[in-house]
């Protein structure tokens, strides 16, 4: 059985700092603001309302804090104890390298030239000493070569395209047109479909 | 100005489920123990009273969870409030590549040799090496400008330490860091509080 045999829920962390400022965090961390907090609850309760039994599901974190502190956040409103997930490094966010820490408009301010070739080709665009999405798909195509059932995934926005990507077998292009999740809710992968489920 | 002329004190995260399950942890996580959060505590109690104005210090930690959660608990303990410090991914633990997560009695014959042979240099596949690692923590420390409170890993807390102490390979190697107490590494000389 592969990993598109199975239904997988992915959640990217509620908002943190740099996403209100428009930072790339990267490898890096920033704290959940009081309203990122209130998404991961969010999705817990998201969770509980369309995922029936959750002592059927595995549980994985991204091990970078402002996942795992998602994750615990999550788990308790679903009405689960805070542990007993696994947080793999294979979930971590993509490296941004040099740039992490950076807005686009900085970005866009110490390069034009290298930013105008990532509306060319995002899939396989990278930061200065930063990785692409291609090779991050690869890191998280490994991890879900892992998996042996239905699954709770909690991780970041660039992780969870790449997932996404992997879960649907999607060409680089059409991966890249597809948009980030939002920092709350919850998307379900069965069958080879995505369907995103707000509060 | 070098950071050999900044105090720094160096913490490693509390005791984890996977330290007495006798994993590599590395880049995966797991949770701090209660001995492992009571050992987050007192290490701020400890800091409160070794600093007399903790407000001068920059506060960094290691983004994997247990280090940021031990930041946490060590800086409410220490009468601050829990955020107000930065995570950097300079910090984290050495990268053990595809050994991540084994237990060390399950790791191959054939690498513990290639330690054995190379210590400083030898990687696990994928890895780093601990020379890596000495590059990465001299980034880090190249950048700050303030004394500065530092929660991180066993291995990157005793590369940092080797780096500020300008000590050779052998002697980084041979340093245990421990889940409890502060080092502090001032004017070119260590001390140990607590551990």
């Amino acid at each position: 059985m592969g990993f598109r045999d199975l239904t997988l829920y992915v959640i990217r962390h509620g908002q943190t700092e740099d996403n209100v400022a428009g930072r790339w965090t990267g490898r890096n961390d920033s704290p959940l603001t009081a309203l990122g907090r209130e998404h991961a609850r969010a999705s817990g309760r998201v969770l509980k309302r369309i995922a029936g039994d959750l002592s059927r599901y595995d549980f994985f974190a991204s091990p970078l804090h402002r996942a795992s502190t998602t994750m615990l956040l999550t788990r308790a409103a679903a009405g689960l104890p805070e542990l007993g997930y696994r947080a793999d490094r294979r979930l971590t966010e993509n490296d941004d390298g040099d740039w992490t820490g950076l807005t686009v408009d900085e970005m866009r301010a110490i390069d034009p030239a290298h930013m105008a070739r990532r509306d060319a080709d995002e899939w396989h665009w990278k930061t200065p000493g930063g990785q692409s999405l291609a090779e991050l798909s690869a890191t998280v195509g490994r991890f879900l070569e892992t998996l042996t059932r239905d699954s709770v995934i909690v991780c970041h926005g660039y992780t969870s395209r790449a997932l996404r990507a992997q879960i649907l077998g999607l060409p680089p292009a059409e991966a890249a047109a597809r948009a980030m999740m939002p920092n709350t809710g919850v998307v379900r992968f069965a069958d080879g479909k995505e369907e995103f489920f707000p509060e | 100005m070098s950071f050999r002329d900044l105090t720094l004190y160096v913490l490693r995260h509390g005791e984890c489920e996977h330290n007495l399950e006798q994993r590599i942890g590395s880049h995966d996580d797991s949770p701090l123990t209660a001995k492992g959060r009571e050992q987050a505590r007192e290490k701020g109690r400890l800091l409160r009273e070794m600093v007399p104005d903790l407000a001068v210090l920059d506060f960094y930690a290691s983004p994997l969870h247990r280090a940021c959660v031990t930041m946490e608990l060590l800086r409410e303990a220490a009468g601050l409030p829990a955020s107000g410090y930065r995570a950097d991914h300079r910090l984290m633990e050495i990268h053990a590549g595809d050994h991540i997560w084994l237990a060390w009695q399950d790791v191959p014959a054939a690498d513990h040799a290639s330690f054995e042979a190379d210590p400083w240099n030898a990687r696990r596949p994928g890895g780093e090496s601990r020379a890596d690692l000495f590059a990465r923590a001299g980034r880090f420390l190249a950048t700050l400008t303030r004394d500065a409170v530092i929660v991180t890993h066993g291995v990157t807390a005793a590369t940092l330490r080797a780096q500020y102490l300008g000590l050779s390979p052998e002697a980084c190697l041979s340093y245990q860091s421990p889940n409890a107490g502060v080092l502090r590494l001032s004017h070119g000389t260590e001390t140990t509080f607590g551990a």
